[in-house]
C-alpha cells in the first residue's frame, strides 16, 4: 500500500460528496430541487475537468480529453439526461482515480527498485567523520559504512566484517559475507556490521553510477509496438470526434430523425474518444517488464529489446566467463628441458602485462613478483598468444597456432583445459594446462531454452577443440565453434544472422572481454555481469548482473509474456471501444457502457500490465 | 544542450504524446521525449544555449503538466 497524497484524498472526498448528492437527487420528487442537486453533484466532481478543458480550449486544443468529456456531459444535460450526465463524470473521475493509483503504485515499486543512488559517504579523516556527497569522494579515501547504509562507492574492506544485501544489484536475496580485503560493490546494503572501505574508483566509474546510467537511458528507446499505438491514437481521437459531429447533425437534418436520440448517440462517441487505455497500457507493460527484469538482476536497455527478445530463434553463448566461471587455475605443468618452476616463471613473466584471465592464473600460481625490467618488446598476437624478450631471450607463450607460426615442434597433451605452450628461441620448452570450471546453471540454461522452443544453441570460443568440447558436452550444447579469433566470432555471428529470417532474432551472450563487437553485432547482445568491461556494457542491450546464464531463458520468457500482455491489452481496448462505437451508432449503447469502455478498460489494462511485476516469470 | 525536466501533474498518457509532438516542432529543438511513466521530459536543443526554443518548450510543458523541476 502506498499512502494517498493530498490530491488523492481530495478526490476521494469529492467522489463521496458527489455520490451523496446524486443519490439525494434521485430520491427527490420535486423537479427543480432534483436539477439543482444534479448540477451540484456534477460541479463537485467535474469542476476540475471543466477548468482544464476551458484552459486547453484557449490553446485551441479541441481534441483534449477534458474538453471532450465536458462536451459529452454538458450535452447530456442539454438533452435532459441528468443522471447520466452526472454519472458519466463521476465514473470518469473514479476510474481515473483508480487508474492513477495503480500506475503510481507500479511506478513506485519500479523506481524504488532502481533507486540505488547513495546519498552520502562517511569519509574518515583525522578530524573525524564527515558526510560527503559520493561524487566528491576521491580514490584512496577511507569511508565508514554503518549498518543499514548503502555502500556509496566501490572499494576494498580495510577494517571490519559484515554481510551485504546485494539484491538491488544482482536480484539475489541471499546475503553475501564480507571480510578484510574483500572487494565491495557500491549499491549493496550493509546488513549488520560496521566496516571501513578504501575507495577504489571515483563515483562516475563505480557500479552504482554504471547501473543508474543504464537505467536512466532505457526510457528513450521506445518499442515499435509503443510507437504504433501512439500513432494510432493520434488518428483515433479526431476520427471518433468527427464521426460524433456527423452522427449528431446529419441524420436529424437530412432524414428528419429525432435530435435527442442522435445527439445521445454522438455523446456516446465523445465519451469513448479518448485513447488512454491504449496509450497507457502498452508502455506500462514494457515499463513493468523492465522493472521485473531488474528485480531479477537483469538490466534491459529498453522496451524495443524486449520486443526483439520475444522473437529469439537462436542463442549463441561465448564460453569463457559466460558458460564457465572464468576463473582459471593452473592444473598441470609439463616441462621439457627445464624445471616446472622455470617454465612457469617464463610463462608468468611473458603474460605479466596482460589482464587476460589466463595471465592472472599464471601470476597466481607463480606467486612471486616479476621484475618488470627483465621483460621487453612485448607483442600480443590476438588469438595466438604473446611474444616477448625475457632476460635477453626471445620467448613465445601461447597456443599451438603460435607454435606453428614460429615453426616450433610442440607436444600434444591429453588433459582437458587450455594449453599454454612455451618456446624459448624457437625451441619447445613444454606446456602449462589451465582449466576453467563450468557454471552450475549452464546446462539448466540450455534445457530451459529448449523448453521454450529455442533449439538453435551454439557455443563459441577462442580455446582449443578439446577445451571447447569439454565444456559444451557438460552444458548440453551440440553446435560448437572453437579456436576462433575475436574477429572470427563476429564473422560467425554475422553469417548466422544472414541465414536467419528478418523476424527471427539472434541473441549473443558474452562476458565482454574481447567480444564487444560481437555483442553489438547480434540482434540482442547480452553481457555478463558488472564486472565485465565498460565497453561491453555499452555495446550490449541487456546486462545480467549476477553472471548466471540461466537468466537468459528467464529474460526470453519475460519478453514473451510482456508481448502477450501488451497484445492482450491492445486487442481488449480496441475491441471494446469498437463494439461500443458500433452499438452506440446503432442506438444500442448507453453512456454508462461508454464510460466503462473508456476508464473501465484502461483500468483493466493497467492491472493486466502490472501482472508482470509479480514474482514468477 | 540536453535538459531533463521532472513533471508531477501529467494527466493522461496521450498528453505526454502531445507535449512530445509540440516540443519537437519548435525550431531549435532537435529531440524531445516525454515519458509518462517516469514523469520525465527530455529535450535536446540544437545549439548549446538556445534560450528562445527552451522557453517555448517550457511553456508547453507548463500548459499540460503544470510546474516542473529541472534535473
Amino acid at each position: 500500500m502506498i499512502r494517498l497524497n493530498k490530491k488523492q484524498k481530495i478526490t476521494i472526498f469529492r467522489i463521496t460528496i458527489s455520490s451523496v448528492l446524486l443519490v439525494t437527487a434521485l430520491l427527490l420528487s420535486d423537479e427543480i430541487a432534483r436539477i439543482i442537486f444534479y448540477i451540484a453533484s456534477y460541479l463537485v466532481i467535474g469542476y476540475e475537468v471543466l477548468l482544464k478543458s476551458f484552459r486547453n480550449i484557449l490553446h485551441g486544443d479541441v481534441f483534449d480529453e477534458n474538453f471532450l468529456m465536458s462536451i459529452a456531459t454538458i450535452g447530456a444535460f442539454a438533452i435532459k439526461e441528468y443522471p447520466e450526465a452526472v454519472a458519466v463524470m463521476l465514473f470518469y473521475e473514479t476510474g481515473e482515480f483508480f487508474q492513477e493509483y495503480a500506475v503510481e503504485k507500479s511506478r513506485k515499486s519500479i523506481t524504488d527498485l532502481m533507486d540505488i543512488r547513495p546519498d552520502h559517504a562517511n569519509v574518515v579523516s583525522e578530524d573525524g567523520i564527515t558526510l560527503v556527497n559520493p561524487e566528491k569522494v576521491k580514490v584512496g579515501d577511507i569511508i565508514l559504512v554503518k549498518p543499514g547504509e548503502r555502500v556509496p562507492l566501490d572499494g576494498i574492506v580495510i577494517e571490519g566484517e559484515s554481510a551485504l544485501d546485494m539484491s538491488s544489484l544482482t536480484g539475489e536475496s541471499l546475503p553475501v559475507d564480507i571480510k578484510l580485503s574483500d572487494t565491495v560493490l557500491s549499491g549493496s546494503i550493509n546488513i549488520y556490521g560496521m566496516f571501513k572501505l578504501q575507495v577504489e574508483k571515483p563515483y562516475e566509474e563505480s557500479t552504482v553510477a554504471k547501473i543508474l546510467e543504464l537505467v536512466e537511458n532505457t526510457s528513450s528507446k521506445k518499442a515499435k509496438t509503443e510507437r504504433i499505438i501512439t500513432r494510432f491514437s493520434r488518428f483515433y481521437t479526431p476520427i471518433v470526434v468527427i464521426s460524433a459531429v456527423i452522427l449528431a447533425v446529419v441524420p436529424p437534418l437530412v432524414l428528419g430523425y429525432s435530435w435527442k436520440d442522435w445527439i445521445y448517440r454522438a455523446l456516446v462517441f465523445l465519451v469513448v474518444s479518448c485513447p488512454c487505455a491504449l496509450v497507457l497500457s502498452v508502455p506500462l507493460s514494457f515499463f513493468s517488464a523492465l522493472g521485473a527484469a531488474s528485480k531479477n538482476g537483469i538490466l534491459v536497455k529498453g522496451g524495443s529489446y524486449l520486443e526483439a527478445l520475444a522473437k529469439t530463434k537462436a542463442v549463441i553463448f561465448d564460453k569463457t566467463g559466460t558458460l564457465t566461471k572464468g576463473i582459471f587455475k593452473v592444473t598441470a605443468i609439463h616441462p621439457e628441458r627445464l624445471s616446472s618452476y622455470e617454465l612457469l616463471e617464463i610463462a608468468a613473466a611473458a603474460e605479466s602485462y596482460s589482464d587476460h584471465p589466463i595471465s592472472k592464473s599464471l601470476q597466481q600460481e607463480y606467486m612471486e613478483q616479476i621484475e618488470k625490467s627483465r621483460i621487453s618488446e612485448i607483442r600480443e598476437i590476438a588469438g595466438h598468444g604473446i611474444k616477448a624478450v625475457i632476460d635477453g631471450r626471445r620467448v613465445s607463450v601461447g597456443n599451438e597456432k603460435l607454435m606453428e607460426m614460429d615453426s616450433v615442434k610442440w607436444n600434444h597433451c591429453d588433459l582437458e583445459g587450455t594449453i599454454v605452450h612455451v618456446a624459448v628461441e624457437d625451441e619447445y620448452m613444454g606446456h602449462i594446462i589451465i582449466s576453467d570450471e563450468i557454471k552450475k546453471d549452464a546446462s539448466k540454461s540450455v534445457k530451459e531454452l529448449e523448453k521454450i522452443g529455442i533449439t538453435d544453441i551454439s557455443m563459441l570460443t577462442g580455446d582449443s577443440k578439446s577445451a571447447a568440447y569439454h565444456i559444451a558436452s557438460q552444458a548440453g550444447i551440440k553446435k560448437v565453434a572453437y579456436s576462433l579469433l575475436p574477429h572470427e566470432k563476429t564473422d560467425y555471428v554475422l553469417k548466422k544472422l544472414d541465414s536467419m529470417k528478418d523476424k527471427e532474432k539472434l541473441v549473443f551472450v558474452g562476458d565482454g572481454i574481447n567480444d564487444a563487437p560481437v555483442l553489438a553485432g547480434a540482434d540482442i547482445g547480452v553481457s555478463m555481469g558488472l564486472l565485465g568491461s565498460q565497453s561491453a556494457i555499452e555495446a550490449s542491450d541487456a546486462v545480467i548482473m549476477d553472471d548466471l546464464p540461466s537468466k537468459v531463458p528467464l529474460l526470453i520468457r519475460l519478453s514473451k509474456k510482456t508481448m502477450r500482455i501488451a497484445k492482450q491489452n491492445m486487442a481488449f481496448a480496441i475491441s471494446v471501444k469498437l463494439i461500443v462505437l458500433i452499438a452506440g451508432a446503432a442506438g444500442l449503447a448507453s453512456l454508462w457502457s461508454a464510460v466503462f469502455a473508456d476508464v473501465g478498460v484502461s483500468l483493466i489494462a493497467v492491472l493486466n500490465a502490472i501482472r508482470l511485476l509479480r514474482k514468477n516469470i | 544542450m540536453k535538459i531533463t525536466y521532472r513533471i508531477d501533474n501529467l494527466d493522461c498518457p496521450s498528453c505526454a504524446d502531445k507535449i512530445e509532438r509540440k516540443i519537437t516542432k519548435i525550431a531549435g529543438i532537435k529531440e524531445a521525449h516525454v515519458n509518462y511513466l517516469t514523469k520525465k521530459v527530455f529535450i535536446v536543443s540544437d545549439v548549446t544555449d538556445n534560450e528562445a526554443a527552451i522557453k517555448k518548450a517550457e511553456k508547453i510543458i507548463r500548459q499540460y503538466a503544470g510546474d516542473f523541476e529541472i534535473e
